[in-house]
């Protein structure tokens, strides 16, 4: 138990400084060190990246920031599979962290009546609403994901919903600047 | 179980169509008015980690950029492509689905780049000079060695 709350503290520092990093400093949430590593090392720069992306989730940051400086970077192609590989594995982090925190436990005990209202009022859509969120640029996708985990939303429904709004997004987001801005 | 499967793949299914439907409708917003374009690439310089001062974009109407730049007036008889190219050259020409793309280097400064794009199915011209150096210079590959580049880019 003791174990649990000292990650659940250490959790909400990450994401406090996550969040305050991406608001106030946008300019550090960047990976321009890796332009100069990923013309002599690609690949390894590729999995940095990678790795980047995938622990990115529990500090919500968004993936977008990492999206655009990787379409300088990459090739398009290759930078929309690492891209997805990296939000599914971080969604999927964060999912089971939240299980492991026991927030799913907590709110079910706490707050009965309004989760079982959400549910009931989320019956079928819920993919749909993943979808949807995971679409919208302006909110972090793993809110989401974090809501899902919560409300004990099959795993397999998140990550699919997740899938869905965000491959469009990034698909659109990576044809659009490298036709603008890729040499 | 079959059955439910068969919703999701439904929902899924509709949820993309309605996505690409989206996608398509910012898509033409975006790439047919100067000033969402503008907007939309300062998202993405700004967003990239670029420095904006290193990056200047800029979107003409293909009549605007003949004045400005190419000296002449477009006439209904002239082809824009066949002017720009008597004028710049065809340095680095590329020709996608909707955009012809040029990167020609600036004659009087090596380390600057100016990417042209002329949209095939709009009347739009994309200009974006920038600085190709980076401030890292590979000085050994093998053991990866960078230097950093502060004054100069050569």
């Amino acid at each position: 138990m003791k174990q649990k709350t000292l990650a659940f503290y250490i959790w909400l520092i990450t994401i406090t400084i996550g969040i305050s990093t991406y608001l106030f400093f946008p300019e550090e949430v960047n990976v321009d060190f890796l332009k100069g590593l990923s013309e002599v090392h690609y690949i390894t720069a590729l999995v940095i990246y990678l790795l980047i992306l995938s622990t990115r989730g529990l500090t919500m940051i968004p993936s977008t920031p990492l999206l655009f400086a990787g379409i300088l970077i990459f090739d398009p192609v290759v930078l929309f599979i690492t891209n997805m590989m990296g939000i599914l594995i971080s969604s999927t982090l964060v999912y089971y962290f939240s299980r492991y925190l026991g927030l799913d436990t907590y709110f079910e005990n706490k707050y009965r009546a309004h989760i079982q209202k959400i549910k009931t009022k989320m019956d079928d859509k819920e993919l749909l609403v993943i979808i949807g969120w995971s679409f919208f640029p302006l909110v972090p996708t793993d809110l989401i994901v974090y809501v899902g985990s919560t409300l004990r939303i099959n795993v397999f429904k998140c990550l699919v919903g997740v899938f869905v709004g965000e491959s469009v997004l990034n698909t659109f987001y990576i044809v659009s600047a490298t036709l603008l801005l890729r040499p | 179980m079959g059955f439910e499967i068969k919703i999701y793949l439904k929902n899924i299914v509709y949820s993309m169509l309605v996505l690409i439907f989206v996608i398509i409708i910012l898509w033409t917003l975006i790439f047919s008015h100067p000033f969402f374009l503008n907007a939309y690439t300062d998202l993405l310089v700004r967003g990239g980690g670029m420095d904006p001062e290193t990056v200047d974009f800029q979107t003409y109407s293909k009549e605007e950029f003949s004045a400005e730049f190419l000296n002449s007036s477009l006439g209904p008889e002239d082809d824009f492509i066949t002017l720009f190219e008597n004028h710049y050259g065809t340095e680095n020409k590329r020709e996608g689905i909707m955009i012809i793309a040029y990167d020609i280097k600036n004659p009087n400064d090596p380390s600057k780049y100016t990417f042209y794009r002329i949209n095939k199915y709009t009347d739009l011209v994309y200009k974006n000079d920038r600085q190709t150096c980076h401030p890292y210079k590979i000085i050994d590959k093998k053991h990866y060695r960078s230097k950093l580049m502060t004054n100069s880019c050569s």
